[in-house]
Protein backbone atom coordinates (compact mmCIF):
# COMPACT_ATOMS: atom_id res chain seq x y z
CA UNK A 1 0.00 0.00 0.00
CA UNK A 2 1.38 3.45 -0.91
CA UNK A 3 2.10 5.87 1.90
CA UNK A 4 -0.67 8.25 0.90
CA UNK A 5 -3.19 5.43 0.80
CA UNK A 6 -1.97 4.26 4.18
CA UNK A 7 -2.49 7.72 5.67
CA UNK A 8 -6.04 7.84 4.34
CA UNK A 9 -6.70 4.35 5.61
CA UNK A 10 -5.53 5.37 9.06
CA UNK A 11 -7.98 8.25 9.12
CA UNK A 12 -10.88 5.86 8.72
CA UNK A 13 -9.35 3.45 11.13
CA UNK A 14 -12.45 3.10 13.19
CA UNK A 15 -13.63 -0.32 14.29
CA UNK A 16 -17.23 0.08 13.20
CA UNK A 17 -16.10 1.31 9.80
CA UNK A 18 -13.67 -1.59 9.47
CA UNK A 19 -16.41 -4.07 10.35
CA UNK A 20 -18.70 -2.56 7.71
CA UNK A 21 -15.97 -2.68 5.10
CA UNK A 22 -15.24 -6.33 5.96
CA UNK A 23 -18.93 -7.16 5.55
CA UNK A 24 -18.77 -5.54 2.13
CA UNK A 25 -15.96 -7.92 1.19
CA UNK A 26 -12.87 -5.85 2.01
CA UNK A 27 -10.41 -8.33 3.51
CA UNK A 28 -7.78 -5.68 4.13
CA UNK A 29 -10.26 -4.10 6.52
CA UNK A 30 -10.40 -7.34 8.49
CA UNK A 31 -6.60 -7.53 8.48
CA UNK A 32 -6.60 -4.11 10.10
CA UNK A 33 -8.92 -5.42 12.80
CA UNK A 34 -6.40 -8.24 13.29
CA UNK A 35 -3.55 -5.73 13.57
CA UNK A 36 -5.42 -3.78 16.20
CA UNK A 37 -6.61 -6.66 18.33
CA UNK A 38 -4.23 -9.62 17.97
CA UNK A 39 -1.88 -8.58 20.78
CA UNK A 40 -4.71 -8.11 23.25
CA UNK A 41 -6.37 -11.42 22.38
CA UNK A 42 -3.07 -13.31 22.48
CA UNK A 43 -2.11 -11.87 25.87
CA UNK A 44 -5.49 -12.69 27.36
CA UNK A 45 -5.40 -16.24 25.93
CA UNK A 46 -1.83 -16.81 27.10
CA UNK A 47 -2.60 -15.62 30.62
CA UNK A 48 -5.69 -17.80 30.78
CA UNK A 49 -4.24 -21.00 29.32
CA UNK A 50 -0.63 -20.59 30.57
CA UNK A 51 0.48 -22.34 27.42
CA UNK A 52 1.93 -20.88 24.21
CA UNK A 53 0.34 -23.40 21.85
CA UNK A 54 -3.12 -23.11 23.41
CA UNK A 55 -2.83 -19.34 23.29
CA UNK A 56 -2.01 -19.46 19.58
CA UNK A 57 -4.91 -21.86 18.92
CA UNK A 58 -7.29 -19.58 20.83
CA UNK A 59 -6.01 -16.56 18.89
CA UNK A 60 -6.57 -18.21 15.50
CA UNK A 61 -9.91 -19.73 16.40
CA UNK A 62 -11.20 -16.44 17.80
CA UNK A 63 -10.39 -14.49 14.63
CA UNK A 64 -11.64 -17.23 12.29
CA UNK A 65 -14.91 -17.47 14.21
CA UNK A 66 -15.27 -13.70 14.39
CA UNK A 67 -14.88 -13.51 10.61
CA UNK A 68 -17.38 -16.29 9.97
CA UNK A 69 -19.87 -14.85 12.46
CA UNK A 70 -19.51 -11.21 11.57
CA UNK A 71 -23.19 -11.14 10.53
CA UNK A 72 -24.09 -11.89 14.15
CA UNK A 73 -22.13 -8.92 15.45
CA UNK A 74 -24.73 -6.36 16.49
CA UNK A 75 -22.66 -3.24 16.84
CA UNK A 76 -24.12 -2.41 20.26
CA UNK A 77 -20.80 -3.54 21.76
CA UNK A 78 -17.32 -2.73 20.51
CA UNK A 79 -15.88 -5.23 18.06
CA UNK A 80 -12.87 -5.77 20.34
CA UNK A 81 -15.16 -6.65 23.25
CA UNK A 82 -17.19 -9.04 21.12
CA UNK A 83 -13.98 -10.64 19.79
CA UNK A 84 -12.53 -10.99 23.30
CA UNK A 85 -15.69 -12.75 24.44
CA UNK A 86 -15.28 -15.28 21.65
CA UNK A 87 -11.64 -15.76 22.69
CA UNK A 88 -12.53 -16.09 26.39
CA UNK A 89 -15.03 -18.83 25.52
CA UNK A 90 -12.41 -20.62 23.45
CA UNK A 91 -9.90 -20.40 26.28
CA UNK A 92 -12.44 -21.61 28.86
CA UNK A 93 -13.30 -24.55 26.61
CA UNK A 94 -9.65 -25.53 26.44
CA UNK A 95 -9.24 -25.23 30.21
CA UNK A 96 -12.28 -27.45 30.75
CA UNK A 97 -10.98 -29.98 28.27
CA UNK A 98 -7.60 -29.95 29.95
CA UNK A 99 -9.19 -30.51 33.36
CA UNK A 100 -10.98 -33.54 31.95
CA UNK A 101 -7.89 -34.79 30.18
CA UNK A 102 -5.89 -36.62 32.83
CA UNK A 103 -2.95 -37.14 30.49
CA UNK A 104 -1.88 -33.52 30.88
CA UNK A 105 0.09 -33.20 34.09
CA UNK A 106 0.51 -29.97 35.98
CA UNK A 107 4.22 -30.03 35.16
CA UNK A 108 3.53 -30.22 31.45
CA UNK A 109 1.05 -27.42 31.77
CA UNK A 110 3.67 -25.22 33.33
CA UNK A 111 6.29 -25.86 30.66
CA UNK A 112 6.35 -22.51 29.02
CA UNK A 113 8.49 -23.08 25.96
CA UNK A 114 10.82 -20.41 24.70
CA UNK A 115 11.58 -17.50 26.91
CA UNK A 116 9.68 -14.47 25.62
CA UNK A 117 12.98 -12.62 25.68
CA UNK A 118 14.37 -14.91 22.99
CA UNK A 119 11.49 -14.47 20.56
CA UNK A 120 10.87 -11.79 18.00
CA UNK A 121 7.76 -9.93 18.98
CA UNK A 122 5.22 -8.20 16.83
CA UNK A 123 5.06 -5.36 19.28
CA UNK A 124 2.67 -2.52 18.76
CA UNK A 125 5.50 -0.17 18.74
CA UNK A 126 6.51 2.11 21.54
CA UNK A 127 9.15 -0.14 23.06
CA UNK A 128 10.99 -1.90 20.25
CA UNK A 129 14.13 -2.45 22.29
CA UNK A 130 12.83 -3.50 25.62
CA UNK A 131 15.58 -2.99 28.18
CA UNK A 132 16.94 -6.01 29.96
CA UNK A 133 15.48 -4.74 33.24
CA UNK A 134 12.02 -4.31 31.78
CA UNK A 135 12.14 -7.71 30.09
CA UNK A 136 13.18 -9.27 33.37
CA UNK A 137 10.40 -7.51 35.27
CA UNK A 138 7.87 -8.49 32.61
CA UNK A 139 8.80 -12.14 33.06
CA UNK A 140 8.41 -11.82 36.82
CA UNK A 141 4.92 -10.38 36.30
CA UNK A 142 4.02 -13.13 33.82
CA UNK A 143 5.19 -15.82 36.25
CA UNK A 144 3.28 -14.19 39.10
CA UNK A 145 0.02 -14.37 37.12
CA UNK A 146 0.78 -17.93 36.02
CA UNK A 147 1.11 -18.94 39.67
CA UNK A 148 -2.44 -17.80 40.55
CA UNK A 149 -5.20 -20.38 40.75
CA UNK A 150 -7.34 -20.45 37.60
CA UNK A 151 -10.39 -18.80 39.15
CA UNK A 152 -8.39 -15.84 40.41
CA UNK A 153 -6.16 -15.63 37.36
CA UNK A 154 -8.97 -15.35 34.88
CA UNK A 155 -10.78 -12.66 36.85
CA UNK A 156 -7.57 -10.67 37.38
CA UNK A 157 -6.64 -10.81 33.70
CA UNK A 158 -10.06 -9.71 32.47
CA UNK A 159 -10.48 -6.95 35.06
CA UNK A 160 -7.02 -5.52 35.65
CA UNK A 161 -5.02 -6.49 32.56
CA UNK A 162 -7.69 -6.20 29.86
CA UNK A 163 -9.80 -3.58 31.60
CA UNK A 164 -13.24 -5.18 31.40
CA UNK A 165 -15.81 -3.97 33.90
CA UNK A 166 -16.95 -6.10 36.83
CA UNK A 167 -20.27 -6.66 35.06
CA UNK A 168 -18.67 -7.71 31.77
CA UNK A 169 -16.29 -10.06 33.58
CA UNK A 170 -19.16 -11.60 35.56
CA UNK A 171 -21.14 -12.18 32.38
CA UNK A 172 -18.21 -13.70 30.46
CA UNK A 173 -17.32 -16.10 33.27
CA UNK A 174 -20.89 -16.79 34.37
CA UNK A 175 -20.15 -15.56 37.89
CA UNK A 176 -22.00 -13.26 40.28
CA UNK A 177 -20.79 -9.68 40.68
CA UNK A 178 -19.80 -10.39 44.28
CA UNK A 179 -17.81 -13.49 43.23
CA UNK A 180 -15.88 -11.40 40.68
CA UNK A 181 -15.16 -8.77 43.31
CA UNK A 182 -13.98 -11.21 45.95
CA UNK A 183 -11.81 -13.14 43.49
CA UNK A 184 -10.32 -9.91 42.23
CA UNK A 185 -9.42 -8.84 45.76
CA UNK A 186 -7.79 -12.19 46.51
CA UNK A 187 -5.88 -12.15 43.24
CA UNK A 188 -4.63 -8.62 43.90
CA UNK A 189 -3.54 -9.49 47.44
CA UNK A 190 -1.72 -12.64 46.30
CA UNK A 191 0.07 -10.75 43.55
CA UNK A 192 0.97 -7.98 45.97
CA UNK A 193 2.54 -10.57 48.29
CA UNK A 194 4.58 -11.99 45.42
CA UNK A 195 5.74 -8.60 44.19
CA UNK A 196 6.19 -6.70 47.45
CA UNK A 197 9.96 -6.55 47.33
CA UNK A 198 9.85 -5.26 43.76
CA UNK A 199 7.37 -2.45 44.13
CA UNK A 200 9.71 0.29 45.33
CA UNK A 201 12.22 -0.57 42.62
CA UNK A 202 9.45 -0.40 40.05
CA UNK A 203 8.73 3.19 40.99
CA UNK A 204 12.32 4.22 40.31
CA UNK A 205 12.60 2.16 37.12
CA UNK A 206 9.36 3.63 35.81
CA UNK A 207 10.60 7.18 36.36
CA UNK A 208 13.84 6.46 34.54
CA UNK A 209 12.02 4.83 31.65
CA UNK A 210 9.73 7.77 30.86
CA UNK B 1 -27.06 11.93 55.28
CA UNK B 2 -26.72 8.68 57.23
CA UNK B 3 -24.42 7.88 60.09
CA UNK B 4 -20.79 7.42 59.01
CA UNK B 5 -19.86 3.77 58.72
CA UNK B 6 -17.38 2.65 61.35
CA UNK B 7 -14.33 1.35 59.52
CA UNK B 8 -12.19 -1.37 61.02
CA UNK B 9 -9.10 -2.90 59.38
CA UNK B 10 -11.24 -5.90 58.45
CA UNK B 11 -13.99 -3.82 56.86
CA UNK B 12 -11.39 -1.68 55.10
CA UNK B 13 -10.05 -4.82 53.43
CA UNK B 14 -13.56 -5.76 52.28
CA UNK B 15 -13.93 -2.40 50.54
CA UNK B 16 -10.34 -1.85 49.43
CA UNK B 17 -10.68 -3.30 45.93
CA UNK B 18 -13.73 -1.16 45.18
CA UNK B 19 -11.88 1.84 46.58
CA UNK B 20 -8.90 1.22 44.28
CA UNK B 21 -11.34 1.05 41.35
CA UNK B 22 -13.12 4.25 42.42
CA UNK B 23 -16.30 2.19 42.57
CA UNK B 24 -17.53 3.39 45.92
CA UNK B 25 -20.16 5.82 47.28
CA UNK B 26 -18.89 9.25 48.31
CA UNK B 27 -19.67 8.88 52.00
CA UNK B 28 -18.00 5.49 52.31
CA UNK B 29 -15.00 6.86 50.47
CA UNK B 30 -14.64 9.61 53.07
CA UNK B 31 -14.86 7.04 55.89
CA UNK B 32 -12.22 4.83 54.23
CA UNK B 33 -9.92 7.79 53.75
CA UNK B 34 -10.35 8.79 57.40
CA UNK B 35 -9.34 5.25 58.38
CA UNK B 36 -6.33 5.31 56.03
CA UNK B 37 -5.16 8.59 57.55
CA UNK B 38 -4.84 7.03 60.98
CA UNK B 39 -3.93 3.40 60.17
CA UNK B 40 -0.43 3.00 58.66
CA UNK B 41 -0.86 -0.77 58.23
CA UNK B 42 -3.94 -0.38 56.05
CA UNK B 43 -2.30 2.49 54.19
CA UNK B 44 0.71 0.32 53.28
CA UNK B 45 -1.55 -2.55 52.22
CA UNK B 46 -3.65 -0.20 50.09
CA UNK B 47 -0.61 1.53 48.56
CA UNK B 48 1.14 -1.74 47.67
CA UNK B 49 -1.98 -3.32 46.24
CA UNK B 50 -2.69 -0.23 44.13
CA UNK B 51 0.92 -0.29 42.88
CA UNK B 52 0.54 -3.98 42.07
CA UNK B 53 -2.44 -3.28 39.83
CA UNK B 54 -0.64 -0.36 38.18
CA UNK B 55 2.53 -2.31 37.48
CA UNK B 56 0.61 -4.98 35.55
CA UNK B 57 -1.05 -2.25 33.52
CA UNK B 58 2.28 -0.61 32.69
CA UNK B 59 3.93 -3.71 31.19
CA UNK B 60 3.05 -5.41 27.94
CA UNK B 61 3.00 -8.99 29.22
CA UNK B 62 3.24 -11.79 26.66
CA UNK B 63 4.13 -9.72 23.60
CA UNK B 64 2.77 -11.31 20.42
CA UNK B 65 5.55 -13.30 18.69
CA UNK B 66 6.05 -12.47 15.01
CA UNK B 67 5.74 -16.12 13.96
CA UNK B 68 2.42 -16.45 15.80
CA UNK B 69 1.06 -13.39 14.06
CA UNK B 70 2.27 -14.63 10.66
CA UNK B 71 0.53 -17.96 11.18
CA UNK B 72 -2.67 -16.16 12.18
CA UNK B 73 -2.60 -14.12 8.96
CA UNK B 74 -1.85 -17.34 7.05
CA UNK B 75 -4.84 -19.10 8.63
CA UNK B 76 -7.09 -16.26 7.56
CA UNK B 77 -5.70 -16.38 4.02
CA UNK B 78 -6.41 -20.12 3.95
CA UNK B 79 -9.98 -19.50 5.02
CA UNK B 80 -10.31 -17.04 2.19
CA UNK B 81 -8.80 -19.53 -0.23
CA UNK B 82 -5.95 -17.29 -1.29
CA UNK B 83 -2.21 -17.88 -1.25
CA UNK B 84 -0.42 -15.72 1.29
CA UNK B 85 1.17 -12.67 -0.29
Amino acid sequence: MAEAELAVAQQVDDEAELVERTRAGDRDAFNRLVERNAQKVFRMARHMTRNDQDAEDVLQEAFLKAYRRLDQFQGDAKFSTWLTRIAVNEALMRLRKRRNDKTVSLDEELTLGDSPMQRDVADDGDDPEESYERAEMREILEDAIDALAEGYRTVFVLRDVEGFSTEETAEMLDLSISAVKSRLLRARLQLRDKLRRRLKGHGREKENHV
Amino acid sequence: MGVKKKITCKSFLDDMSNYIDGDIPQELRASLEAHLAKCPECWVLFDETKQTVEIFQSYNCHPLPVDVKDRLLGALQNQWGEPKK
